[in-house]
């Protein structure tokens, strides 16, 4: 083999090399990290409630989008708030609730706009009830978890089922939309669309909604 | 149930008609004698030769097995090694008192790289276009460096030899909604030999009931494509470079709304040279990516949230001084590149290595044989590391003795040096950048009896564990609440027991039991907490009749895998993880029977009873077969080169 023939070939096998690596560093372009953008809502949305904090609601007041965290033991509560998230269990601020059985705001827009919706009837709104929440999983090793009794409403409560038969939880959304009665009379409907913070490595606690308020429902 | 007797037995029978004329029958081969290993010496070398205990799995076996993956094959033939579920479903490898990551897996003598939970993902070694599969039991840093502390499996890929090959392949299952299909495709022209491998693989998601009913298990289901590409280009006589592609793709229905991915990309470039009649040069590049990500069905996204990326070159140089002597050196560098959501804000983090070693393998007074060896390795975020070996072997005719000693380490990965993660808002794990390696002194004794159609191997192993790797409590972490971190610990003794018989009968009829005891010496009075089974066992009986036109295989084999006591530890109420339960795993014995019926040495239909005596666990653990009870199989594979190759020569008669 001449010199020349022998650096031809080097080179080649070198230049080889280089594309494989290259190729596998632009593997990262089949990702979506860079691609995210909110999703669109019918009416308004919440994304990435973070709600991973056991010991903690986070008050939100559909009539101008605020919101809060606080600690569940505080006292003093905002002024206005609409409804409130821990974990995935839901209250309301002297609210009621029901559950549709449409999928999406959109079809439950139609419904209402063609007259098929009407309000629901006063018996099917279900106020909070009192009940507990866990507000500390640190002792889950040691066979029990720290819970404090709180009201929760148990209609909203179900738009996510906790499966605990299997480790990790099976979570499964309902998908439904769910209307509220809130305390001056007025009506939103929310889905819950997430639990999962798809930017921050798929951290479960993270909730999103979107909800349409105020809405206008024919008696 | 009904339908698939019928087509079974018809299927049966077809095989029976197509038998028209009596062949002569197989002859006895010369046994396991004459194979080629390379895994012990890193030089090649006939299993009668190596003075290190070496078991192969061919490719006659794990086509019996009906293998998917190396996990089909090492539970079926290597008893003491068990697949379990460890949290979320991932897979978990238990090897008589050692975890996954004391394994070293090879391809081809080639690392892979990514893990979940401290194993590889096992998916990826689909058992397509193998030659065959090279088991070392005992550490083998001094050759392998980090991870060969319990063994190394190195799986050797098949060159393609002739002018053309093409098989297609499918197999269903009755239960899970099981299917495998799978295509190769090999062309040899001139210098260049290439060899295409597409395997896909899927199974539904199920559940599993105690027998009580009182609990069930959701099994999630899953989907997988594996490609595979080998191209050997001859450069001239003794001469080779040969490339190597890879993808791997595996998905998982954890829940309606998310899906678990994982992908691998690899690549590599290799020459193999014969430099003299007494030098010999390998020099390779392998290039191996691992990534997970979490894709979301209402979204369509698909978000990566670990990346292991492992770019290592090796150089392998072997002169033969004589007969007799034989020296080998080499060297590795490696760069290794972790992103995962375990660190803190999905950091990353990356460290080189190298080693260089030497061995001589020196062969005397026509019994002896005795190979020495010593390696350094070098992690840029860890240290040095030195590991020495000597392994020994005596021959008397139709006798074996072997004995060795090696020294085995694990260096502290990258995720147990600085990760930070929060575990479901119960405790966080830290990692810890000063951790030592793990390592074991490794003894072993071994004897071998050959002669006519049997060959019987008992072997002996010792392994002493010293700063084992493990994550512990300390409650002064996480401002006073608590939490687990990475942290050596003072070690064990494991001590193992290897038999293994195998017959082969001129009549067709082939037999192996392999029985392994395993036994852990704790120190300082504290618990055993291995859950590796004291006894297992694995066994295989097969009847072979070859016709004209028509071979037939009846295989029957199964394993038992004995109840396992052991501690856990546990938290005696105070958030102190100071005490420890005891808690026991049911033993078990699985059996399959598979008929595999070969049509004009091209078609090949395989049935399959698995589970064939229905068991169930009344209580489904973590370790427990995952099984609904019995379920059938039905494979077929058409060689169509063979198939080809056939009508051509009729017709030009």
């Amino acid at each position: 083999m001449t010199k020349t023939n022998f650096i031809t070939r080097l080179k080649t096998k070198i230049n080889l090399l280089l594309l494989l690596s290259f190729m596998m560093a632009a593997c990262d372009k089949i990702y979506d990290n860079d691609k995210i953008e909110p999703q669109p809502a019918v009416g308004q949305s919440y994304q990435n409630i973070n709600c991973t904090d056991y010991a903690k609601w986070v008050y939100i007041n559909l009539h101008n989008g605020d919101s809060i965290t606080l600690s569940y033991e505080q006292a003093t509560l905002p002024d206005a708030w609409d409804i409130a998230l821990h974990r995935y269990d839901v209250k309301t601020n002297g609210g009621k609730a029901v559950e549709t059985s449409y999928g999406s705001l959109d079809e439950l827009k139609a419904a209402v706009d063609d007259g098929t919706m009407t309000l629901p009837a006063d018996e099917l709104w279900e106020p909070d009830a009192e009940d507990s929440i866990i507000v500390d999983m640190s002792h889950m090793m040691e066979g029990y978890l720290v819970r404090s009794a709180s009201a929760i409403n148990r209609v909203l409560c179900r738009w996510l089922d906790v499966d605990l038969s299997s480790m990790p939880p099976i979570y499964t959304p309902s998908d439904k939309v769910y209307l509220l009665l809130l305390r001056d009379g007025t009506v939103a409907a929310i889905r819950f669309t997430g639990i999962i913070n798809q930017q921050l490595y798929s951290t479960k606690g993270y909730i999103s909604f979107d909800y349409c308020y105020p809405l206008t429902i024919k008696q | 149930m009904k339908r698939l007797t019928i087509t079974l037995l018809c299927l049966f029978a077809a095989g029976v008609a197509a038998a028209q004329e009596l062949d002569t029958v197989i002859p006895v081969s010369k046994m396991f004698l004459d194979m080629i290993t390379i895994t012990g010496t890193r030089t090649p070398k006939t299993l009668d030769n190596t003075p290190v205990v070496t078991r192969i799995i061919t490719a006659e076996d794990i086509q019996k097995i009906d293998a998917t993956t190396i996990k089909d094959v090492l539970v079926e033939e290597i008893p003491g090694i068990e697949f379990s579920y460890s949290m979320n479903q991932q897979v978990s490898m238990r090897m008589q008192g050692l975890g996954g990551m004391s394994v070293l897996f090879l391809v081809d003598g080639e690392r892979m790289a990514g893990e979940t939970l401290d194993n590889i993902d096992f998916q990826r070694l689909d058992m397509e276009n193998i030659e065959r599969i090279e088991i070392v039991k005992g550490a083998a840093s001094a050759l392998y460096g980090s991870n060969s502390v319990g063994a190394v499996v190195n799986i050797i890929t098949k060159n393609q030899k002739e002018p053309w090959t093409l098989r297609l392949g499918s197999r269903l299952g009755s239960a899970y909604g099981e299917q495998r299909h799978c295509g190769t495709f090999g062309l040899h022209r001139g210098r260049f030999a290439n060899s295409l491998d597409v395997q896909n693989s899927s199974q539904q998601s199920y559940r599993v009931y105690d027998k009580d009913h009182s609990d069930s298990t959701l099994v999630y289901g899953a989907h997988q494509w594996n490609l595979k590409d080998k191209l050997v280009f001859q450069i001239a006589d003794g001469h080779q470079l040969i490339g190597r592609a890879g993808y791997y793709f595996h998905e998982r229905n954890t829940s309606d709304y998310q899906r678990d991915r994982a992908r691998d990309f690899s690549g590599g470039l290799r020459y193999v040279g014969t430099l003299s009649e007494n030098d010999n040069l390998d020099v390779a590049y392998n290039g191996d990516r691992y990534d997970k990500s979490d894709y979301y069905t209402a979204t369509g996204y698909d978000i990566l949230d670990y990346k292991n990326m492992q770019h290592s070159l090796r150089a392998l140089y072997n002169h033969t001084f004589s007969d007799y002597l034989t020296l080998t050196a080499g060297g590795d560098a490696m760069y290794d590149y972790l992103m995962t959501y375990q660190f803190a804000d999905g950091e990353s983090h990356d460290q080189y290595t190298a080693d260089l070693f030497v061995q001589a393998d020196w062969s005397f007074a026509n019994h002896w044989n005795i190979v020495a060896g010593l390696r350094e390795d070098y992690f840029s975020r860890y240290g040095w590391e030195l590991s020495p070996k000597v392994a020994a072997m005596y021959k008397l005719n139709d006798v074996k003795l072997r004995g060795s000693y090696s020294k085995g380490f694990r260096a502290p990965t990258l995720k147990e040096m600085y990760m930070d993660f929060n575990m479901a808002n119960v405790f966080n794990i830290y990692g810890n950048e000063n951790l030592k390696s793990e390592n074991t002194n490794s003894f072993s004794l071994s004897a071998e009896y050959v002669k006519n159609y049997y060959c019987f191997t008992l072997t002996g192993f010792y392994n002493i564990l010293d700063d084992e790797i493990t994550t512990i409590w300390d409650p002064t972490l996480g401002n006073g609440r608590g939490g687990m971190k990475y942290m050596n610990v003072e070690g064990t003794d494991l001590a193992s027991l290897d038999a293994t018989l195998m017959a082969r009968y001129p009549c067709g009829i082939n037999a192996k039991v392999s029985y392994a005891f395993f036994h852990e010496f704790t120190r300082n009075g504290a618990p055993n907490t291995s859950d590796s089974r004291p006894h297992t066992l694995t066994a295989q009986v097969d009847y072979l009749k070859a016709w004209r036109n028509y071979q037939l295989n009846v295989v029957l084999g199964g394993r038992f895998l004995s109840r396992a006591t052991f501690y856990t530890i546990a938290s005696s109420g105070e958030g102190v993880y100071d005490t420890y339960e005891q808690t026991t795993s049911q033993g078990y014995t699985m059996w399959k029977l598979s008929l595999i019926q070969k049509f004009y040495d091209a078609i090949t239909l395989t049935l399959t009873v698995d589970n064939l005596f229905d068991y169930r666990p009344d209580h489904y653990q973590y370790n427990s077969p995952f099984t609904v009870g019995r379920t059938y199989k039905v494979g077929a594979s058409v060689d169509v080169d063979k198939l080809v190759n056939r009508i051509r020569k009729k017709n030009s008669k």
